[in-house]
């Protein structure tokens, strides 16, 4: 089976590998036919990355399910998908567990829930191994999972064979799962969101390991994902799926700078860029995407279209030839007046006004201080199994973390996982006494011994929105009832409630008529309005955020930030944001303190931090961000750290970032040594007096 | 004030992101299965419960079969000229005739009689203890789970404890104490005071996970009292598994009761329960069975549709499931 195959591929090389042709999948729900894909057209070759971008609910998943054979029962598959000119629609799933993994594997979004966490990772890999070789022996099973494991970059290869998933950081599942993918050699290899889950650092690690891959194996792969970014680097061509259909398709240099779909256009400029500073607004999409049942005459598009005419909305476009652009296709009626009039993003979608802050032109020494950490310190134990659990050892997530927070401003933090970021936050909202250090909410200092009455003013001060609106609303719950809890908490009578509530849903911009309704029945942006709303129930004066736009899609991220920055310049409202997409927070940080294994290694305004980056850590993760522009990806030199970020349970002599510095390898033996044994402070470097980085040698 | 909310309910309405002076059409998201919209058909919860159980004919079927058996509890005894308590001397151990309709016990019992009566009381046994042990161990379940820590610890070691006591022999001491009339009662206290521990065991697995879910910790970070997050977000979250536990719940409590009334340690005479008729009905099998038969029968229908109706429930509630129908 497998020599038949090698030598098919030699012969192959030019015909695609697979053909998708007229793909529908249609989903029964309660609402009536879910019309998932309408249409999906693609050959994909050997060697090459297709990209495929959409909004969540734009079908590109299930457009790779359908490939995979993966879909759910209640699912109707309509059109053709040939592999090697086999037609994949018609076989049975028994036939397709031959392809799947061997000839066709998938890397999916989540290497959380993608890996069993009850076998090794040996165990795993030799699975994916075993059922497509049955012959193989125990030596030639070891020696390939070795092999696989320094593949995809994974340390002590050996070792790390007998661990279990929850022994690996998510970057590092995220390489097993692609091991495992690449075992057979597959000849297309499925990316759904691959690095989604992840961080810069490790994303940027996980595209390499993917190309590596590629090239290993000479696969085809889909590239499925949302973000611009990430696709710049790595896709040849891109497909832009809209509600089931795609709506634009060319190679990816001409999607960057020539895109003709209004779609297209909005959503590459509703992403803050990474390396421009702040220079307006975003620009969201308005409109939230389309439902897929019962979808009215007319392109999908027209609702949230600024060009819609008439047309648009009696008769559906096809995906064609964009006249005089060479292998450029787009669905759209007006294509021939936008190429024509050279229309840009500029053109088509209105930007917004900003609101004045309340603090404009009040420097930031004379603001009052709402947040004031000093010295915070945070461990968690580290405990050995067995009857009597004895303490080990403890992991510092938070090591002397000093930051303070005024009136008005953003201040960000930033950093792997597992920088203790989270943590601080955590350590700040619980409104327990720091295990070491102080917390002091405008100058009400945290202690062990509160009053029921002012832990209830620190409530009605401080405030938390998290990340995935999906899960911070409970359920069962209407949206009165949500944004009613804080409120009660503070003692509110009923009518100021009322009061509140409507005056709350007009300031997020939502219907007040809608608080009847659960949360459910809104859409993922509306939800996080929903959850800013209820952080700003109580009028706080700070409000902790953790990855407030990660969960968005890309249009509607846009609107949520420009609401957020809106609501601080009118409220006068601090935020102390957690992100990882640095692009977000240079659009809407001021301040930005750079976190490394539960230390700030770098701390100074955005435009200080992005522009003279001091610490090397610093340097890299800022190099690690993906910019939607595929020509500075190509050419851009990328400083891709090394290594994950060591234990937190480790404890340091030195500096901690020693071990993956890029700058430690450039030093002399006594500088390295200084590096090595004495722990840096964080101090004023150069001409900034506000810029202070712990780097010995920044 | 009115104007403001003029102004509002066109941003809000109509879309997520305000775009002033474009009056859009509005859209939604096919996967959380609705949207705000101007035309929205809102399908409430239960709607779509009761459409997704009403697909599935078995689960109808039972429905149908537990609503008969509930009727004929509660009305059976208008229709017969014999109450469970007159027994007819003057035809005892009889075969089924037109003057009684389901034959009389070797006492003379009316069969059709107390087939109805120890129906209802098997039934209220049933329901009341199943009911109260979910409110029993729904609320000391998630509480445990809820707080963590020492109290988890405490908690656990407290069920596991009480998991060890022997249930069945206590509740057939407690219900043997009690006098004939207020017999039923005390078996549903017994069975319900021993019924709940290995409910609030599932119960506080199933708040492990909810506990961590960012809505309950959003509601700590508000500063809401624990006994509220409990009440407000725990326990209705577990709501499905609670209807599901409580339905299946009814099944176990009959069949306990009447393995208890079985042995002669459940209801005593003058009052009746399946279990006593079986009782009695097994000592004559053979020379008067249809003392043992009719009862039997109404007994399995009784489990079987109660069975069928948690089962449909299940399939209802749960998302996941295949109640959505097939594509075209």
């Amino acid at each position: 089976m497998t020599d038949t195959t090698m030598n098919n591929t030699t012969t192959a090389e030019d015909k695609p590998i697979l053909e998708v042709r007229d793909l529908r999948v249609n989903f029964a729900s309660e609402a009536g036919t879910v019309r998932a894909v309408r249409g999906v057209n693609f050959d994909l070759y050997r060697g090459k990355t297709l990209g495929i971008v959409g909004e969540s609910g734009s079908g590109k998943s299930v457009t790779s399910m359908a490939i995979m054979g993966l879909l759910d029962k209640n699912a109707h598959v309509e059109g053709s998908i040939r592999f090697r000119g086999d037609e994949l629609l018609t076989k049975t799933d028994k036939e397709m567990s031959v392809l799947r993994g061997d000839r066709i594997a998938m890397v999916f979004q989540d290497p959380l829930s993608a890996l069993t966490p009850v076998f090794s990772i040996g165990q795993q890999l030799e699975e994916a191994l075993v059922i497509h070789n049955p012959k193989m022996t125990k030596e030639q099973i070891a020696k390939r999972s070795i092999e696989l494991l320094k593949l995809v970059g994974i340390p002590n290869a050996e070792e790390r064979l007998k661990a279990y998933p929850h022994q690996f950081s998510g970057g590092m599942r995220q390489r097993v799962v692609i091991a495992m993918a690449i075992a057979n050699n597959p000849d297309v290899i499925i990316c759904d969101e691959p690095t989604t889950a992840l961080d810069v650092t490790i994303q940027a690690q996980v595209l390499e390991v993917l190309q590596r891959a590629q090239q290993e194996t000479g696969a085809a792969v889909i590239f499925i994902t949302h973000d611009l970014g990430v696709i710049a680097g790595i896709a040849d061509d891109i497909i832009v799926m809209y509600a089931g259909r795609p709506v634009e398709k060319a190679d990816v240099d001409t999607v960057f700078s020539q895109p003709v779909m209004p779609y297209t256009m909005g959503l590459l400029g509703a992403v803050p860029r990474p390396d421009r500073a702040k220079s307006s607004r975003l620009v969201p999409i308005p409109g939230a995407p389309m439902n897929l049942v019962n979808m009215p005459k007319g392109c999908p598009f027209a609702p949230r279209c600024p060009l819609a005419t008439d047309v648009c909305r009696q008769s559906e476009p096809d995906l064609l030839p964009v006249e005089g652009r060479e292998g450029q296709l787009a669905a759209c009626h007006r294509v021939r007046e936008i190429v024509g009039k050279g229309l840009t993003f500029r053109d088509i979608y209105s930007v917004g006004e900003s609101v004045t802050s309340k603090f404009a032109g009040i420097p930031r020494e004379d603001r009052q201080v709402v947040l004031d950490v000093k010295h915070l310190k945070k461990t968690f134990p580290l405990t050995a199994g067995g009857f009597l659990r004895r303490k080990v050892g403890e992991v510092h997530a938070v090591d002397d973390v000093t930051l303070d927070v005024r009136e008005g401003e953003t201040v960000a933090l930033v950093g792997e996982s597992g920088s203790g970021k989270s943590t601080t936050l955590l350590e700040i909202m619980e409104f327990k006494q720091p295990e070491s250090g102080e917390i002091s909410v405008l100058g009400q200092r945290v202690e062990k011994r509160m009053s029921r009455e002012t832990r209830r003013q620190l409530h009605s001060k401080v405030q938390y929105i998290f990340q995935d609106p999906m899960s911070s609303l409970d359920p069962r719950l209407p949206i009165y009832d949500i944004l009613a809890e804080p409120l009660k908490v503070q003692k509110m009578s009923k009518e100021q409630i009322n009061d509140r509530i409507r005056d709350l849903m007009a300031l997020v911009e939502l219907n007040p008529d809608q608080v009847d309704r659960f949360p459910t029945q809104f859409s993922g942006g509306q939800r996080q309005r929903i959850a800013i709303a209820r952080a700003l129930a109580v009028n706080p004066k700070l409000v902790l955020l953790d990855e407030p736009v990660s969960a968005l899609d890309v249009s509607i991220q846009a609107g949520v930030i420009n609401l957020l920055e809106d609501l601080q310049n009118k409220l006068g409202v601090a935020y102390l944001f957690v992100a990882h997409n640095l692009s977000v927070i240079r659009h809407i940080s001021n301040r930005i303190a750079v976190m490394y294994l539960g230390r700030i290694v770098e701390i100074g305004s955005n435009h200080d931090v992005f522009e003279t980056p001091l610490h090397p850590y610093t340097e890299a993760l800022l190099s690690a961000v993906p910019v939607p522009d595929p020509k500075i990806e190509r050419t851009r030199q990328r400083i891709v750290l090394q290594g994950e970020l060591p234990s937190p349970s480790e404890s340091f002599s030195g500096c901690p970032f020693a071990s993956r510095c890029p700058k430690f390898s450039t030093l002399s033996k006594e500088q390295q040594a200084r590096c090595l044994g004495e722990a840096p402070v964080l101090e004023v470097k150069s001409g900034s007096a506000d810029h202070l980085a712990a780097c010995h040698f920044a | 004030m009115s104007e403001m909310a003029a102004e509002t309910k066109d941003l809000g309405l109509n879309q997520d992101i305000a775009n002033e002076g474009e009056p859009t059409v509005v859209v939604t998201r096919p996967s959380q299965g609705g949207d705000a919209q101007s035309d929205f058909k809102r399908t409430s919860r239960m709607t779509l419960y009761v459409r997704r159980f009403l697909r599935r004919p078995s689960a109808v079927f039972g429905m149908v079969i537990f609503i008969i058996l509930v009727l004929f509890a509660l009305l059976g005894d208008k229709i017969s000229p014999w109450r469970y308590d007159e027994p007819d001397f003057t035809a005892l151990a009889q075969a089924p005739s037109a003057d009684h309709w389901l034959g009389t016990t070797i006492g003379g019992s009316d069969m059709y009689a107390m087939i109805v009566r120890g129906l209802g009381r098997s039934l209220l046994v049933g329901v009341i203890s199943s009911v109260l042990i979910m409110i029993i161990s729904a609320l000391i379940g998630t509480t445990i789970a809820f707080f963590e820590g020492v109290v988890e610890k405490v908690g656990m070691w407290l069920l596991d404890m009480l998991l060890v006591i022997p249930s069945f022999l206590l509740v057939a001491m407690i219900v043997r104490s009690s006098s004939g009339t207020s017999g039923w009662l005390w078996l549903t206290i017994g069975i319900t005071a021993f019924g709940w521990i290995g409910y609030a065991r599932v119960i506080r697995t199933l708040t492990m996970s909810l506990r961590e879910l960012d809505y309950i910790r959003a509601a700590k970070f508000m500063g809401v009292s624990s006994f509220r997050i409990i009440v407000r977000h725990l326990v209705p979250n577990l709501g499905s598994v609670l209807i599901i536990n409580t339905v299946l719940g009814v099944v176990s409590a009959v069949n306990q009761e009447t393995a208890l009334s079985f042995l002669g340690l459940g209801i005593k005479a003058p009052d009746t329960s399946l279990g006593t008729l079986l009782m009695n009905g097994q000592s004559s099998v053979l020379t008067a069975p249809w003392i043992l038969l009719f009862p039997s029968a109404v007994l399995i229908l009784l489990t079987f549709s109660v069975q069928l109706i948690g089962d449909g429930l299940r399939d209802a509630i749960d998302p996941y499931s295949r109640s959505a129908g097939k594509a075209e």
